[in-house]
């Protein structure tokens, strides 16, 4: 027996200013460019904000650190444009790295108090059999900055945002990579943009690796709409900013 | 499919001493008020431990900090008057802060061995979608606790408490705040004074604030009771100390 919340679901639809928090420069591509093109069409601003600097898993290993961040943002940037993200940022910490989880907390809650999102997007910190540590830690971190963006005696790390803020709301947070979701978004409509957004990532694919990586949403999108009235989804667990505390 | 353990789930009202690990200063009776009250008026000793100072929610921020602490312990003291608490202690690690977990787990070792209850309960660490870090480190830290209470060579935070212990039993571990019990509690009859309790607890919320939180609480408390033979529930997950392992 698993206890539901009782609050009910925020309407992603409703959104205005919506910040999507990726450990990696292409999470939130891989996991919802589906419906994160579709909010974009809907009239909302998206910006992404990268944790991690991501040079772990770039193919071309004779680039130096500084070529190879260059051409994951080109990619990014041409992702960025087919899905109709409006701004980017990075935090750039160490990836796979070992770095603290209250620096990325009061970076994550800078760039909440900053752009001022009514939504958040972020991978699912309590998906189980997840081994990637900075999956984990970004999850959580984002949940926790959503949930004290008002309470500004828990610092940022820019004083000078802290003290400009003023209280807004989040209506809620969707979190992707999920097992557990209580929503299936239809995006058979913007599938096609995402399998254009998601191979703009050629710096950390190799031709058959994403090859291999389309097959497998292409198989995951028809999997998690089974049982529902469209071809293809993207599972989300999409829950009010009030429930990400004691399970109510 | 979920595997369930084969040990059976002890019984709380068994229980004579029961320690209550709680992040917040509010954790315990927003949670469960209403099982705890029936619990000390069956006879059992109850007693508080608050791990963090919680100021950073304080809904007056001209307060200094040592007034707002003042004003949380006068509101935990009226609380624990319904309730029917004996005693209460508090850890003071800062709250939403960068604590050591190590450090945590030595001090709750140390009243575990000095209090020696037969029962504690605490949040459930394992409640997928909690977002505060300081109710998953208190859970984390307090069953890990109960399992080593015993192995002294796992220091706690006071020799001289680790010296003078005498090995006790722990029956059980009770974990409120959970979106998987195995057992649901009839609060019905200790419902007001639930909310009589949770009531107690101003600094944190303003009046709309405190009359959302018991709007909500009423509602969580009819539908974890649906399908039972009673109106009100509060879950828990009353685990062996035994099926805190493997």
């Amino acid at each position: 027996m698993t206890i539901e919340s009782i609050i009910p679901i925020p309407n992603i639809f409703e959104a205005k200013r919506i910040l999507c928090i990726q450990p990696h420069y292409d999470d939130n591509d891989i996991a919802a460019a589906g419906i994160l093109t579709q909010l974009a069409k809907n009239g909302a601003e998206l910006f992404y904000l990268t944790a991690t600097d991501d040079l772990m898993g770039v193919v071309d290993t004779s680039l130096s650190n500084k070529e190879a961040a260059e051409l994951l943002k080109s990619d990014q940037f041409a992702a960025g444009k087919i899905v109709g993200v409006k701004e980017q940022f990075w935090c750039g910490y160490p990836d796979a790295g070992e770095y603290n989880y209250f620096d990325l907390r009061r970076d994550f809650l800078k760039y909440i108090r900053m752009i001022k999102p009514d939504f958040v997007f972020a991978p699912d910190a309590w998906l189980t059999y997840e081994g990637h540590h900075d999956h984990i830690q970004t999850g959580l971190a984002a949940a926790e900055a959503v949930m004290f963006a008002g309470l500004t005696k828990i610092a940022s790390s820019d004083p000078d945002v802290d003290a400009a803020y003023e209280e807004h709301d989040i209506q809620g947070i969707a979190l992707y990579f999920t097992r557990e979701p209580n929503y299936i978004a239809d995006i058979t409509s913007t599938w096609e943009d995402k399998v254009d957004a998601v191979r703009c990532y050629e710096a950390q694919f190799t031709a058959p690796g994403m090859e291999r990586l389309v097959m497998a949403l292409d198989m995951k999108s028809q999997q998690v709409a089974q049982g529902q009235s469209f071809a293809r989804g993207e599972p989300l667990k999409v829950l009010h900013t009030s429930a990400l505390h004691v399970g109510i | 499919m979920t595997i369930e353990t084969i040990l059976s789930i002890p019984d709380i009202f068994a229980a004579k001493r029961i320690l209550c690990i709680q992040p917040h200063y509010d954790d315990n009776d927003m949670a469960v008020a209403g099982t705890l009250t029936q619990l000390a008026q069956h006879g059992a000793e109850l007693i508080y431990l608050t791990v963090t100072d919680d100021l950073m929610g304080i809904t007056d921020v001209s307060l200094s900090d040592e007034a707002a602490a003042e004003a949380l312990q006068r509101d935990q003291f009226a609380a624990a008057k319904i309730v029917g608490v004996k005693e209460q202690y508090w850890l003071g690690y800062p709250d939403a802060g960068d604590y050591d977990y190590f450090a945590v787990r030595r001090d709750l070792l140390k009243y575990l061995r000095l209090l020696k209850p037969d029962f504690v309960f605490t949040v459930d660490p394992w409640l997928t979608y909690e977002g505060h870090r300081d109710h998953i480190q208190t859970g984390l830290a307090t069953a890990e606790a109960v399992m080593f209470a015993g192995l002294t060579k796992i220091a706690s935070s006071d020799p001289i408490v680790d010296t003078a212990y005498e090995e006790h039993a722990i029956q059980g571990i009770a974990f409120y705040h959970t979106r998987e019990p195995n057992y649901i509690s009839d609060i019905s009859s200790t419902w007001e004074d639930k909310i009589d309790a949770v009531r107690c607890y101003e600094t944190q919320f303003d009046p709309e604030g405190m009359n959302r939180r018991v709007s909500l609480l009423d509602k969580k408390s009819i539908q974890v009771a649906q399908g039972q033979s009673f109106q009100r529930g509060e879950p828990l997950k009353v685990l062996n100390t035994s099926a805190l392992h493997v």
